[in-house]
């Protein structure tokens, strides 16, 4: 046998031996491999492909590819100008309300009083996480009934004094610097929606943190406000991120909260990205233009996304 | 070198899974896995059809407080015509909620139980929320998945969305036949409404006829101008608990209609084919509108906030009257009995002309191309509509008035009166054109955008519709 034929039988062999030890895990990762293509990665370049059209489903059949007019459409719309604006304002301020109000619940119940933790935290604790595992309907409608001109909050607000309903969630003239008061109580119920999941997220660190790192900072006279700013906040550090950054993800291209308790109304005061993707496409039924919508969502995201993946592999490989 | 041949099986090797890991199969052996796999799958696919199909129940009890349905013999029901028709077959039916939804579904149970004695064939009702109602429509008439019979509006644009594969049937050929008894009695804007280009695609089973529905205890009386509602409405908002003296209905597009139409103006041309939105009564009505929702006769909230709760601030007292509305007697006595004493209806306050105008719009019962039970579902409706009193407990239940002269006589309701006078001449609420389907769209279409803006912003009144004559003018040119 010549080299050459015995470099070819040795590649041969190596391929057998390839196929029969990877053959099973392959044969049984193949149905999901089916089910995510079909359903994920399929749908997503039919997306791009529809959003080079004119697609129309109240023009069915006249469809014809009009290039990028769609994304430059995006880019030139002061309505969408708006509505981007709008997204950011509600993503960052609900998640840094989030953040802010759930590590300060952690710090407190993970706490202790003179060598012992706080009493009744499990209790409170599982009052904390009610928000959390409320499904967003639900949420959502308590909140309209709460926010509504003859709801509780109006009640209250009447027994001192206020005779005029305040309309929180259809109030299409108050401001507060600048920003309509339905998207300020929008980013209060996306707060009180989002707090536990930081909540959870900071006590479990914090549980993480050496007893003996508080005991040496005490020593040197750290207490309180610097120790949590010099000892507990640099060791939670990487998991805040992480929660920031996946929540920030989730609040950029959601809907859930802000289609269901104003709609993207009154008068696009609480319009966000996700909610205007569904009327463009479902409502006026432009799909070409809601799937521009879509994949430019999905291309904003995507460096984010990446840059968490890298960022979480370094931290592991830290570890 | 060899393949390692798998080691022989222990014992009880059967509850180990280690030889899954350890083995290294041959293609034999995957050949028999993929072998099994795909046998059993089919096995699967097989028994599934075998299965018997389960249809949806209806409650079967009986609507309280309706006229019981006719027992007369109907062309449709006779034994030759039952004979035609396939008892296999299940007719589905795709209806809005109208009014109290236990009330429609005891109905419609009663309903499909009659027809089924009378021919054997099912019916299968499946109601349709009206917040999703457009979308859902707008989808299943893209993909065709469509029930055999649908509560239609926009009909126009379902003809153009169905390709002609799976639009409206054309019944004028089995209207002509007598199938669904003297069509001249279905009121004439109900008769236009159907009727496309010669061809008639739906039977007329309701009309929304919008008139003033007030209570007792807020207004003393219906203002018959609308400056008597200023005043009057001035007179309610003294009274406790009352946040705005009346609310509206439906969509603000609906709301912006009646209040042009006060002032003697529409969105379009008679001929539908243009624009009317630059003529200035337009912004005469707007500052009217405008006016009043400062004032609080009207509710700029009831518009503006989708969620807000319109026929329920007018049952818990919020507000006294509804501007523009529904009928609402038989949706107040399934949720709010206590205020059916209260109600009473009028008609809406005349503008400047000195005559009352409102509009309305019938819903037809269309049977769809590519139905596997064409003849099971005319059947159905030839009996339904020719049968008076089951479409009148029909009307009754949804709490809708009929587009049949014949059910309408059998209403002795006293506050229907009052719309059944209203509808003598309205205006269509839904163009009969394509187009209407994109500048209506709900909640930012055009219409619906320039209705918000006049209840809720501060614009200018000009920009308002100027900007809608635009968006209206650019849906017209791509609607040709």
């Amino acid at each position: 046998m010549s080299s050459v034929e015995l470099g070819a039988s040795l590649d041969r062999l190596q391929f057998r031996r390839s196929v029969h030890r990877h053959g099973w895990p392959l044969l049984l990762v193949a149905p999901v491999a089916v089910i995510l293509l079909l359903f994920m990665y399929v749908p997503v370049l039919d997306a791009v492909r529809l959003s080079l059209t004119n697609a129309s489903l109240l023009r069915p059949g006249s469809e014809r590819g009009v290039g990028l007019d769609n994304y430059l459409k995006i880019a030139t719309s002061p309505e969408f100008r708006g509505i981007a604006g709008q997204t950011v304002l509600w993503s960052v301020a609900s998640v840094a309300g989030s953040a802010v109000l759930g590590v300060l619940a952690a710090v407190l119940l993970t706490s202790q009083r003179r060598g012992r933790p706080l009493r009744g935290r499990a209790i409170i604790g599982g009052l904390i996480l009610a928000p959390f595992v409320a499904p967003p309907v639900v949420s959502a409608y308590v909140w309209n009934y709460l926010y509504s001109g003859s709801g509780p909050i109006n009640g209250v607000l009447a027994s001192l004094g206020v005779s005029e309903p305040v309309y929180f969630l259809g109030d299409t003239v108050t401001k507060l610097v600048g920003v309509a008061l339905p998207l300020w109580s929008m980013i209060q119920v996306g707060v009180w929606h989002g707090f536990p999941f930081f909540f959870l997220m900071t006590a479990a660190a914090l549980t993480s943190i050496p007893i003996e790192l508080h005991e040496a900072a005490a020593i040197d006279g750290a207490t309180g406000w610097r120790d949590f700013r010099w000892v507990t906040l640099p060791l939670i550090a990487p998991v805040l991120e992480v929660t920031i950054f996946l929540e920030l993800l989730f609040r950029l291209g959601g809907l859930d909260l802000p289609f269901l308790l104003t709609g993207g109304g009154p008068l696009g005061a609480t319009n966000v990205w996700g909610v205007f993707i569904y009327q463009v496409g479902f409502a006026r039924l432009d799909i070409g233009y809601g799937a521009a919508l879509g994949v430019a969502l999905f291309l904003i995201c995507t460096p984010f996304a990446i840059w968490y993946v890298r960022r979480s592999r370094r931290q592991l490989a830290g570890f | 070198m060899t393949d390692k041949k798998p080691e022989a099986r222990r014992p009880a090797e059967h509850l180990s899974t280690e030889w899954l890991v350890t083995a290294t199969p041959s293609r034999r052996q995957i050949l028999k896995a993929a072998a099994f796999i795909g046998v059993g799958a089919a096995a699967t696919q097989v028994l599934a059809a075998c299965a018997p199909a389960t249809a949806s129940t209806a409650p079967s009890t009986a609507p309280s407080g309706t006229p019981p349905p006719s027992t007369g013999p109907s062309p449709s029901a006779s034994t030759a015509a039952r004979a035609s028709l396939d008892a296999s077959k299940t007719v589905r039916i795709w209806i809005q909620n109208y009014g109290d939804p236990k009330q429609q579904a005891d109905a419609l149970a009663t309903i499909a139980a009659a027809f089924k004695e009378a021919t054997g064939v099912t019916v299968q009702f499946e109601g349709l929320d009206w917040a999703t109602a457009e979308q859902k429509w707008d989808l299943a008439m893209t993909t065709g998945d469509l029930p055999d019979i649908g509560d239609m509006f926009y009909l126009p644009s379902r003809i153009v969305q169905g390709q002609g594969k799976w639009g409206p049937v054309d019944l004028t050929s089995r209207i002509d036949a007598g199938d669904f008894g003297d069509w001249n009695r279905i009121v004439e804007a109900s008769r236009n409404e159907s009727t496309i280009d010669g061809k008639v695609y739906g039977i007329p089973w309701r009309i929304d006829i919008r008139a003033w529905t007030g209570r007792k205890d807020m207004f003393a009386s219906v203002p018959k101008t609308i400056e008597d509602l200023e005043s009057m409405g001035v007179e309610v908002l003294k009274k406790p608990g009352i946040q705005t003296a009346t609310t509206h209905f439906a969509q603000p597009v609906d709301a912006l209609h009646q209040g042009g139409l006060a002032f003697d103006t529409t969105f379009l041309s008679p001929d539908y084919k243009t624009s009317n939105l630059l003529d200035p009564k337009w912004i005469e009505a707007g500052n009217w509108m405008r006016d009043l929702s400062k004032k609080k006769i009207f509710s700029a909230q009831s518009e503006v906030d989708q969620k807000f709760n319109q026929n329920g601030s007018f049952y818990s007292g919020t507000t006294g009257a509804v501007y523009g509305g529904g009928t609402m007697i038989n949706e107040a006595k399934g949720v709010a009995p206590q205020v059916v004493p209260l109600m009473v209806s009028g008609l809406q306050p005349a503008g400047a002309s000195g005559t009352s105008r409102s509009h309305g719009s019938c819903a037809q019962w269309s049977i769809f191309e590519n139905s596997p039970a064409i003849e099971e579902s005319a059947a159905f409706l030839a009996w339904l509509s020719t049968d008076a009193h089951m479409s009148y407990a029909l009307n009754q239940a949804t709490s809708t008035i009929s587009a049949d002269s014949d059910v309408q006589k059998l209403d002795t309701e006293p506050y229907n009166a009052a719309f059944y006078e209203q509808g003598k001449t309205i205006e269509p609420t839904d163009m009969p054109i394509v187009a209407w389907n994109e500048m209506r769209v709900f909640p930012d279409g055009p219409l619906n955008v320039m209705a918000n803006r006049v209840w809720g912003s501060t614009d200018d009144m000009a920009t308002i519709f100027s900007d809608g004559h635009k968006a209206i003018s650019d849906i017209l040119a791509k609607n040709p």
